[in-house]
């Protein structure tokens, strides 16, 4: 590492402090996964919330949901979001970069694909008993 | 010659080379993560020798005109979204550089600045629209971690032979 220390103010490649952020980093992701897996046991019933801006334009309990349903989603970008009985994802959208297209089948609890131009989250969340409330409206 | 006209050559030039980094960013082909949208932002790096060769306000201008850019190809909100990102992460990657003693690396800079970037990024994301997607954070992180790695480490590499040019001459205490 000699040849890196010429001038003695100058930037190096790596310096200790360096992977001490990076250890942090690391512990307080993980906290943070730890404790958004610990919040959802899977045994909850999971309802699939599709929001465009702040209004809820269309939820699902995923339980009750026997066939795979395609529901569209109407706007300036239209997409179609397919619900299947084990989870929710986006089919298909009229807009340019397709980020929500390629984000995975959601499965559990809190998980989320947005489609940012159009405004348009699809989420799902975990209702804890199915007397409670199945949609929001504002 | 004009220090002025030195310091818009340097910089505008440095955006261009974000603006082309980012341009080939976006042939590369997708990587498919669990974490949508997710980039290399190889650009950063012209923005990283910006904040540590011309200054930290010719970065804040290479992340302007760079968020410009986005905005006419991408819209309106991929332009908030790179504008708050990019000012946030030259903010934090510029003091990182100045406090004295030079506790971080260029590995450890780069890494700030990807993280920075990105958390910048989700917030915003979630103001626009729900808080359902900071759910994303943690592994945001965890991938910040790599490509704040990836670009640090080619800092790391680049800045000596810049350091030997006379047009991009580090400037003194920055």
């Amino acid at each position: 590492m000699k040849m890196f220390e010429i001038e003695k103010n100058k930037m190096k490649r790596f310096k200790p402090l360096d992977f001490v952020l990076i250890a942090f980093v690391i512990v307080v992701s993980g906290i943070l996964l730890f404790a958004g897996n610990f919040s959802s046991d899977g045994s909850e019933t999971l309802t699939a919330v599709v929001k465009q801006g702040n209004k809820v334009v269309f939820s699902k309990i995923l339980n009750e949901i026997e066939t795979p349903q395609e529901v569209r989603i109407d706007g300036d970008i239209s997409l179609v979001i397919l619900v299947e009985s084990d989870g929710a994802s986006v089919k298909s959208s009229s807009c340019k970069d397709k980020i929500c297209v390629r984000s995975a089948k959601l499965t559990a609890a809190g998980q989320s694909a947005v489609c940012l131009p159009a405004r348009v989250v699809l989420s799902l969340e975990s209702t804890k008993d199915s007397t409670g409330f199945d949609a929001v409206v504002r | 010659m004009n220090k002025k006209t030195l310091w818009l050559t340097k910089t505008s030039l440095l955006a261009c080379v974000a603006i082309v980094l980012s341009i080939i960013e976006s042939f590369f082909p997708y990587i498919s993560l669990p974490i949508p949208g997710a980039k290399i932002g190889i650009s950063n790096i012209a923005v990283m020798v910006g904040a540590s060769t011309t200054g930290m306000f010719s970065a804040l201008t290479i992340v302007a005109v760079k968020a410009c850019l986005t905005g006419i190809t991408r819209g309106v909100l991929a332009f908030l979204l790179s504008l708050f990102g990019g000012i946030i992460s030259v903010l934090l990657m510029c003091s990182a550089m100045k406090i004295p003693g030079k506790p971080f690396g260029y590995f450890g800079v780069g890494v700030i600045g990807a993280l920075s970037n990105n958390i910048t990024q989700l917030f915003v994301s979630s103001l626009l629209t729900s808080t359902a997607i900071l759910f994303y954070l943690p592994m945001l992180m965890l991938i910040s971690l790599v490509t704040g790695s990836i670009t640090g480490i080619s800092m790391g590499l680049l800045m000596p032979s810049i350091e030997k040019t006379k047009f991009l001459k580090v400037v003194k205490n920055s």
